[in-house]
């Protein structure tokens, strides 16, 4: 089935988009289509609407390589993957908004995930809502624009291993690597600092029964790993904004390269991180 | 797999061998996340797509019955 979408109008407020969708809504719904329908097989053709911009939700645990028990919500990343390549593909989506409400998850899937949002050329918005925490943090910062809900929280903590563990000095580098994997991809997609982003992630007192940090809204802006406090219509107009610089050829994507690498002040130490 | 979570592993890998009775479908394109009761019928739990129009959808709202065919 082809949708023929109406022309996009740039510099659109918030309730106008609204009113678009509304007004295609009534449109979609007096075709002849479906009283046909309704006529021939007594079937109800459902309004048909796409908007131009998509969402996608990462919420409860980021699912990797192991099925969780059923009690758990799950964002699985063998969804959210073909999602992404999807929306990357259709000429009809002209930006995408993240929504997080997660308490993190499989550290694979989720890098994987933000890698991906990393590197479309569509521009992209986060919000976090509730709490974006451990592996939220990467998908959060991945977008172009990040913004965070005054109540909602980031908590930044160290990796651990938990079950058996070969008690080997290899075990902790292995660790160590998998953690300068997560440090550096959100301090080069931040505006947050290396020894800022550790000295938060060890941090002892802030948490009853961890090491870390608990960022909420405001604090995790004045940080530097969130760029501004807002809810959904800052971040749809942030979108549109971005939208309307990509078709006036003012917005690309900085491909291969994060945006942020100039603002680190150092290098990761030698020696750490991987090669 | 490392899990890098606020939730303690017990937590997550509780009732971990208790048997899945959720699946995902396709009904026009859209993924709905469904609870089988075997009885040919299941019940939406959750839609699984990034066009916010789907989550409109009144056949496709969470709870209700769909017939999973036989």
């Amino acid at each position: 089935m082809t949708i023929n979408l109406p022309p996009y109008k740039p510099a659109q407020k918030g309730p106008g988009m609204k009113h678009a969708f509304e007004q295609q809504t009534r449109k979609k719904v007096q075709g002849s289509k479906k009283t046909e329908a309704i006529k021939e097989f007594g079937q109800i053709q459902m309004p048909q609407v796409r908007s131009d911009i998509q969402c996608i939700t990462i919420i409860g645990q980021i699912e990797g390589h192991i099925i969780m028990s059923p009690q758990n919500k799950t964002t699985k990343y063998e969804h959210v993957i073909p999602q992404l390549v999807a929306l990357e593909q259709s000429d009809e989506v002209k930006g995408l908004i993240i929504i997080l409400n997660t308490v993190g998850g499989d550290v694979e899937a989720g890098l994987a995930i933000a890698e991906i949002i990393d590197s479309l050329n569509k521009p992209c918005v986060s919000l976090v809502l509730g709490g974006g925490h451990s592996i939220g943090v990467p998908i959060a910062v991945a977008a172009d624009y990040s913004f965070i809900a005054e109540t909602a929280t980031m908590t930044i903590h160290p990796i651990r291993l938990t079950g058996l563990v070969v008690s080997v000095p290899q075990t902790y580098e292995y660790l160590e690597k998998m953690q300068d994997r997560v440090i550096r991809f959100v301090t080069s997609h931040s505006k947050i600092t290396e020894s800022n982003f550790r000295k938060l992630m060890f941090q002892t007192g802030e948490l009853a029964r961890d090491i870390g940090t608990v960022l909420v809204g405001k604090d995790a802006v004045k940080e530097g790993l969130v760029d501004e406090v807002g809810g959904l219509n800052k971040a749809i107009q942030k979108l549109y904004d971005l939208i309307r610089a990509r078709e006036q050829g003012q917005y690309f994507r900085p491909q291969g390269s994060y945006p942020y690498r100039q603002s680190t002040e150092q290098e990761p130490p030698p020696g750490g991180g991987i090669q | 797999m490392i899990l890098y979570s606020i939730v303690p592993p017990e937590l997550v890998f509780q009732n971990f061998e208790q048997e899945n009775c959720q699946r995902v479908i396709d009904r026009n394109g859209i993924l709905l996340l469904v609870t089988d009761e075997g009885t040919g019928w299941g019940k939406i739990l959750r839609i699984i797509s990034t066009n916010p129009a789907d989550f409109l959808n009144e056949q496709y709202q969470p709870g209700k019955k769909i017939f999973l065919g036989g």
